[in-house]
């Protein structure tokens, strides 16, 4: 890695201006992706801002029914805090990431802003889109692992486990940035490549995630369910939060989000909608999932994820009804 | 000068006797009958408690006095000429103290990692920062990656002055064709396994210092004296004035065997530097250029009647290595094929050579062999067991086929009908076999040194992978003096000590032991000789058990430690050799692996459920070892079999998964519960009677997952690694 100076932050404030004060500065919370990158000259920030003395940003409530999330809890804290109730999908996902002794340092606020997996970014000595190359290597290269939806210009998947329950429960992200505080819906908060290759969220460089807000989802169900090669630390090749508001086993509302088919976590209204007032079963289940790949388009290599995700899908919703288990 | 011996040999139920040749100096064999008290029991890894109390130094601990922090700059192309380099402005960096450009002007990088240069500096970070001022001027060309596109008649040369297709040589030489069209039924297919790196824990690496003449060096190697030649050749020294130290190993598998381009370039920065250079690899170059498994794609013909019959077996093999060689599979095994015909083509493209691998050729050859004899049952309409057994010219093997089918309750297990299951979740089962050849080699020298406080020490040069062979040189020498194997100390893994093999083709344990053994037993005569005097014994009359002299028919004893006080000032030092093997009971080692899958038929992930591995290796010395070893070979095996696959990108030539992060290796999760059973096999090779044990249980786990998933849903993948897309795929074609 570069040279750098290393600042440490007391405060998110205090981080967002050390973070204005330099050009390129980059923040670090746990920096198990941070440091890797550096490793690999993919980021070669000449300051690094710290988060780890920051004090206020560790807590997390689950008063009335939501919570809130201090951006410096870890994953391990998380999965061990939102096992059961109506957010457990928050729970699950946190517990499926990477390993348990990286889960046992990363933050909520790093995998929410975590740069992609995708292996041709990782790659210093490879050009891409995101390092300001001509092209994207993946699209002719080899994909696998990449996007079915929204895979032009850059077909990155999101990398985030916490993404997809942030978008299915309305999450609000608490950001203080060297001008003030700000929330973002979660929502609004994920960006496409299209709209800035270089980013994958609405963040500026001097803003510093301090918390993420769930509402509360009185009498929800919920579920979070990953495809994959490995059980142990591995990426998803697809992943589905569901949410279901269920009465006497029919279904008012859904929320289903899918992650690592596309750039962002990926909502999908058709399946919501064919799950709004059905009784929920597996056929349901399974009309819903095949609704959530409607207008995919697998590049050479990744055609499995759409019958892969189809079943992920199923499952989440017959898993947040109660019907499955893993 | 030898001497005949006769000795029982076999296994239960199927013990003989035989006589063999043995050597004046050697010890007699144990035979099928030996009373043993330590041998053969559970013993823990001596140096266990060190390796996790993190007290073992392996290589990458070792920081002499002014140590230098090497780095390596490789090439980020497929293939390229380099137009010009300069380190300069590398140089002059603060804190670099010695650069090395290993690729002059007009040099060709071969592959993405190609060696290029080497910087030494003060610190690992800052010699990872000169690389990047060193500025490589390089014209891009194209490059192959894969067997079709090296094998297309206008593809790009590897090497300018070969063809990438090298056919190799044709074996069996049977008419097959001929043969298989007599038979009533035939198959045919195509298998195929990808390239897997050796991902050694520790990875490749060394720390070299030079003063005046002389040379040490400290080595991740699985080759001591192999490493000691080697450094002499690149400090241009004699190989008397180098010493290769490598006191712990974190894993070699065949990768480890010469110093590398890192340990040329560390011999030059020491060189230049004037300093002690430490080249260790990072993982990204580890995998680039520390030594893989070739691929294969295995083409099978055969033919087959309803009775089980195989008529004949026309394999066609090809594979790539990379710029190197040695892209074979082993075939046919001990089976019964009728006529055998084999051709095997090495094909060459822009990738890190290929280096031997733990059982090279066999786990992806038996997958092949092994998946088409369940095909050839299938067709015949037979049991995949049964028809094995019928097929086997083995008698050990036949012996194991029926012990893992009861261990592993194969009639149960295995899916009369594939998909029965209930749910999307269908369990299945397969299995497959291995063998193996070697009971170690002669010209090596094991010492005994006893002290007279009663310490004692075995020493030998070679280096103790990670194997056990520390543990099971212990238990040897503990055997014949009638002590605990943890009252032992073994010193390995350096060139002063006396020589030793390079580890290869599961030499090392079967090449010491028995030197171990005679050494042990020649320090206890020598002992005894002492205590005759003192106890008013006859020398026949005594003997070592649980640490104390003992005297037939006599109440009257000695500790150990007095015995060894007797020395006075001297110290006992012994030599056993390591005589040639004897024509024994049987030349090879027999395996048998049996596996359970579940597989998602809606994700298709595939989960390796269960394996029973039932291993010959001759004599077992310390079982907890042996189910070490073979716990290893088995979850490297699952391994192999559903997740390990270098990846190239096939335009640019570089490996998109240089890490642990998506090159995907078993994790905790993904083990399977693994039954390992030694088949104790009396083989009278040597006078312990050891085969070789480090490769095989690795060889038939693939196949046997293979079939498994082929049970469980009833289409097969015949392609390494299954993985899901592979496994959706297989179900949709069959759907259509």
């Amino acid at each position: 890695m570069n040279r750098f100076e290393y600042v440490r932050a007391r405060s998110a404030k205090e981080a967002a201006e050390l973070l204005a004060g330099t050009k390129g500065a980059l923040l670090k919370a746990s920096g198990t992706d941070l440091i890797d990158r550096m490793k690999s000259f993919i980021d070669t920030p000449p300051r690094v801002v710290s988060l780890s003395n920051a004090d206020g940003m560790s807590d997390i409530s689950t008063d009335g029914g939501g919570a809130r999330i201090g951006a410096l809890v870890t994953l391990a804290r998380l999965a061990e805090t939102l096992r059961e109730g109506p957010l457990a999908a928050i729970g699950q996902a946190a517990g499926e990431a990477a390993t348990p002794q990286i889960r046992n340092v990363a933050t909520v606020g790093g995998n929410l802003c975590q740069r992609p997996r995708c292996w041709y970014y990782r790659l210093g000595e490879v050009p891409c889109l995101k390092k300001g190359g001509k092209d994207c290597p993946a699209i002719k290269g080899d994909n696998r692992y990449h996007a079915i939806f929204e895979t032009s210009p850059c077909p990155i998947v999101h990398p985030s486990n916490l993404g997809g329950p942030a978008v299915a429960f309305g999450a609000t992200i608490h950001v203080q940035g060297s001008k003030g505080i700000r929330e973002i819906k979660a929502e609004e908060f994920f960006t496409l490549p299209k709209a800035d290759i270089a980013r994958e969220n609405v963040l500026e460089r001097d803003d510093v995630i301090t918390a993420v807000s769930i509402p509360a989802w009185k009498g929800a169900r919920s579920a979070y369910l990953e495809g994959r090669e490995k059980e142990s630390f591995d990426w998803s090749l697809v992943n589905a939060t569901a949410v279901l508001q269920l009465e006497g086993g029919v279904c008012r509302e859904a929320r289903i989000v899918l992650g690592s088919v596309a750039p962002i976590p990926w909502r999908v209204p058709a399946a919501e909608a064919a799950l709004a007032g059905k009784k929920i079963d597996e056929a349901v289940a399974a009309e819903a999932a095949r609704k959530a790949f409607e207008g995919a388009k697998p590049l050479s290599g990744n055609a499995y994820k759409v019958p892969m995700g189809r079943a992920i899908v199923k499952r989440a919703i017959l898993a947040a009804a109660g019907l499955w288990k893993e | 000068m030898s001497r005949k011996v006769r000795t029982k040999v076999g296994f239960a139920g199927k013990v003989e006797e035989i006589e063999v040749t043995v050597a004046d100096n050697d010890p007699d064999p144990w035979g099928a009958d030996a009373k043993l008290s330590v041998v053969g029991t559970r013993v823990p890894r001596v140096d266990g408690p060190i390796k996790v109390t993190g007290k073992a130094k392996y290589t990458y601990d070792v920081a002499p006095k002014g140590m230098l922090h090497g780095a390596i700059l490789r090439s980020p192309h497929g293939a390229a000429v380099v137009n010009s380099i300069d380190t300069s402005a590398a140089e002059k960096l603060e804190g670099v103290v010695a650069v090395h450009a290993a690729k002059k002007a007009g040099a060709r990088v071969l592959f993405h990692g190609d060696e290029v240069a080497g910087v030494a500096a003060e610190t690992e970070e800052i010699a990872q920062e000169a690389l990047t001022l060193i500025k490589v001027d390089y014209e891009v060309k194209p490059c192959v990656t894969t067997v079709e596109a090296a094998s297309k008649k206008d593809a790009p040369r590897v090497f300018e002055n070969r063809p990438n297709v090298q056919p190799g040589r044709a074996r069996g030489g049977a008419d097959a064709d001929g043969a298989i069209e007599k038979a009533p039924l035939i198959v045919e297919a195509t298998y195929t396994t990808e390239v897997q790196t050796h991902s050694s824990l520790e990875t490749h690496g060394c720390v070299v210092q030079i003063d005046g003449g002389s040379v040490t060096a400290w080595a991740s190697t699985q080759a001591t004296f192999g490493c000691r030649q080697g450094f002499a050749g690149a400090a241009k020294v004699e190989q008397g004035n180098v010493r290769v130290i490598s006191e712990h190993v974190g894993g070699g598998f065949g990768s480890k065997f010469d110093i590398g381009r890192e340990g040329h370039i560390a011999v030059e920065l020491t060189r230049k530097a004037g300093r002690p250079v430490k080249v260790m690899l990072d993982r990204k170059g580890e995998h680039l250029h520390g030594g893989n498994r070739p691929s294969s794609i295995q083409a099978f013909k055969g033919g087959v009647d309803k009775e089980g019959k195989i008529f004949g077996i026309k394999v066609a093999t090809s594979g790539t290595g990379g710029i190197g060689g040695g892209a074979g599979s082993a075939h046919p095994g001990f089976y019964t094929v009728g006529a055998w015909e084999k051709s095997e083509t090495n094909v060459i493209t822009n990738a890190g050579e290929a280096r031997a691998f733990r059982a090279p050729g066999h786990p992806q050859g038996f997958f092949g062999m092994e998946s088409f004899l369940d095909e050839l049952a299938e067709k015949a309409g037979i049991d995949p067991l049964e028809f094995r057994k019928k097929n086997c010219r083995s008698k050990v093997h036949l012996a194991e086929f029926d012990l893992a089918a009861e261990k592993f309750n194969w009639k149960e297990r295995r899916r009369a009908k594939s998909g029965s299951d209930a749910g999307p979740k269908k369990r299945g089962a397969g299995m497959a076999s291995s063998v193996w050849y070697n009971a170690g080699g002669q010209g090596f020298k094991v010492d005994v040194v006893v002290s007279p406080d009663g310490t004692v020490e075995v020493r030998n040069g070679a280096q103790d992978i990670g194997t056990g062979t520390r543990t099971v040189l212990a238990v040897l020498v503990a055997e014949e003096l009638g002590l605990k194997p943890d009252q032992i100390v073994v010193k390995m893994g350096d060139t002063i000590l006396p020589p030793g093999p390079n580890s290869g083709g599961s030499t090392t344990a079967a090449s010491l032991g028995p030197a171990a053994r005679a050494a042990g037993l020649k320090a206890k005569k020598e002992l005894l000789e002492r205590a005759v005097r003192d106890l008013k014994a006859k020398p026949g009359d005594l003997d070592l058990k649980d640490g104390v002299v003992v005297k037939s028919g006599s109440p009257t004893t000695m500790t150990f430690k007095k015995l060894c006080q007797a020395l006075g000032t001297e110290t006992l030092h012994v030599t056993g050799d390591r005589e040639k093997n004897y024509a024994g009971y049987s030349e090879t080692v027999a395996g048998v692996q049996m596996a359970e899958v579940e597989v998602d038929v809606e994700t298709g992930q595939v989960r390796c459920l269960r394996v029973v591995a039932i291993q010959d290796a001759g004599r077992v010395v310390d079982r907890l070892t042996f189910e070490s070893q073979v716990s290893g070979g088995v979850i490297q095996g699952v391994s192999y079999a559903l997740f390990e696959e270098r990846r190239l990108d096939p335009n640019l030539g570089v490996m998109v998964n240089p890490d642990f992060l998506n090159y995907k290796v078993a994790g905790s999760k993904d083990c399977p519960e693994i039954i390992a059973i030694a088949f104790d096999v009396a083989n009278a090779k040597n006078n312990v009677g050891m085969m070789g044990l480090g490769e095989p249980p690795t060889i038939p786990t693939a196949g046997a997952i293979a079939n498994a998933v082929a049970n469980a849903i009833g289409v097969r993948v015949r392609s390494l690694p299954i993985t899901p897309d592979k496994v959706l795929a297989a179900l949709e074609a069959k759907k259509s």
